[in-house]
């Protein structure tokens, strides 16, 4: 036997069971999660890995909440991709580790996900950042 | 920025950002189950946090516990869970050794009695009193009745200290018993698996640390978060259960179309742990969907139920009265099935007999 491929088995994989009907319950949920925003403002999330789903289940769910206007990659530990999906105020969030795996998965029914906000700490690390950069320059226009 | 002492201070110093932070509660809260906007109080609760002292105790083990353990998430976001907590003795990771390492687990007990984390994996032999397992000359049940007593929680972890596990199996030559069966003062977590899932373990921890409690548990001692439901329940191969479809064989059409297991030994009905939605290696795959049955490995006794290839319905399982709501609601073909397997079966065994 040369190669793998010799063997004569035909592996028919997980990818292939089709669409098992949790497809339809997520869009709901995620519709119900939607109204809630626009009637309340208050945002909610569905945790994708928490659901056994086939990949034709995931498959349909990337089809109707297909990437929109707005995306952005965050590189902390990894890559995190964000994309606000053509459904606007449903967001895919993937948090990936430095491997490329997938550590968790969200969609998030927001005005904008937690984690692309700056927060307070490195908002006054930023600060901190530029006092020393104007110290320097101020340092600089001295000794000129 | 101060140096208060905080988790969130010793994470800034090690130049870990707040994102990162934020991204690493998010897998710990998905692990958790618990609502995803829990993830933005995780990461307050635990930066403000001071780190909590952590003692790891070994005992009749493979290390597999703490293999699976340090395998959790990727190797990075895996280090986060120690730089929350600090790790005073464990070891198979401590660089200390002899009388060094023994002196780290006093002086970690000394200075934090009453509030440091005990986790503990393997079984504890009690026979010829204790000699089966002992380091530097102090016996296993002894070492872990002292360290118990100046802990707020304990963590057993794995299925031989939940258990007793394979020590405890037929015929038990040392007497192996679960840490519960020593720990009877102190509130015991059992994260059993062989090994148990490497983000529940961290899970279990996080939780800890973050709410400042241990989880809901089972009437086995387990995190319902984790163990609530059967691998049965949560299966992705569960609708062909449902449709009387089984692979009959390891390399028949059914198992190559990725039919129920059920019949050839799959103890996922009687079997509760985290493994189909969780899953192994960063959420690649668990035992079934590689095709496989499960084991069972998270249940008590495991070892001892007989072989891995042979029905539930051709057997007695010690575990049997906890069979899962799913597997009961899908006895109307599945209980069919089992009967055809059972009838297969026995008819294979009579066509043997001479």
């Amino acid at each position: 036997m040369s190669v793998v491929g010799d063997f004569p088995v035909r592996v028919v994989g997980v990818e292939q069971l089709g669409n098992r009907g949790r497809l339809l319950a997520v869009v709901n949920e995620v519709e119900s999660l939607l109204a809630r925003l626009a009637d309340s403002g208050a945002c909610g999330s569905i945790d994708l890995r928490s659901m056994p789903m086939a990949p034709a289940d995931r498959d349909g769910l990337r089809g109707i909440f297909a990437e929109g206007e707005v995306s952005a990659v965050i590189r902390a530990l990894g890559e995190t991709e964000v994309y606000e999906s053509i459904v606007r105020g449903v967001w895919w969030v993937t948090h990936r580790s430095e491997d490329g795996r997938i550590a968790a998965e969200f969609i998030e029914v927001t005005h904008m996900p937690e984690i692309l906000k700056t927060p307070p700490d490195d908002v006054a690390d930023g600060l901190e950042v530029l006092h020393e950069q104007l110290a320097a320059l101020d340092g600089e226009r001295h000794r000129a | 920025m101060s140096d208060d002492g905080s988790i969130g201070e010793s994470l800034r110093k090690q130049g870990i950002s707040r994102r990162a932070f934020m991204k690493f509660c998010a897998a710990t809260a998905s692990v958790l189950a618990l609502p995803p906007g829990m993830a933005t109080v995780m990461a307050e609760t635990l930066s403000r946090a001071r780190r909590p002292s952590v003692i790891y105790l070994s005992y009749q083990e493979c290390t597999g516990c703490g293999e699976s353990l340090t395998r959790s998430f990727s190797p990075t976001l895996e280090n986060l869970i120690f730089n929350v907590m600090s790790l005073d003795y464990y070891e198979t990771l401590q660089a200390a050794a002899g009388t060094a390492a023994e002196a780290a687990r006093t002086t970690a007990m000394k200075e934090n009695w009453g509030k440091y984390l005990l986790v503990v994996d393997g079984a504890i032999p009690l026979k010829i009193g204790g000699a089966y397992c002992t380091i530097a000359g102090e016996s296993a049940v002894d070492i872990l009745t002292e360290a118990a007593k100046g802990a707020a929680a304990v963590v057993a972890v794995g299925t031989c200290a939940a258990f007793g596990g394979i020590p405890h199996a037929q015929p038990d030559p040392t007497g192996a018993v679960a840490v519960s069966a020593v720990v009877k003062d102190k509130p015991v977590v059992n994260v059993s698996g062989c090994p148990p899932v490497p983000e529940v373990i961290t899970g279990v921890l996080a939780h800890y640390l973050t709410f400042g409690s241990l989880p809901e548990l089972d009437h086995l001692g387990r995190p319902k978060v984790f163990y609530g439901e059967t691998i049965h329940d949560r299966c992705y191969r569960r609708p062909f259960y449902d449709e009387g479809k089984f692979a009959k064989t390891f390399d028949d059409e059914g198992a190559r179309n990725g039919w129920c297991l059920y019949e050839l030994g799959c103890k996922g009905p009687v079997t509760y742990n985290a493994c189909p939605t969780v899953k192994w290696n960063q959420g690649t795959s668990y035992p079934i969907q590689s095709g496989h049955g499960c084991l069972g490995c998270s249940e008590p006794d495991f070892w001892d139920q007989g072989s891995f290839y042979q029905a539930l319905s051709t057997r007695t399982w010690s575990g049997g009265a906890a069979l899962g709501a799913a597997a009961v609601a899908g006895v109307a073909i599945g209980v069919g099935a089992a009967v055809v397997s059972r009838r297969r079966r026995a008819h294979r065994e009579e066509e043997k007999r001479p």
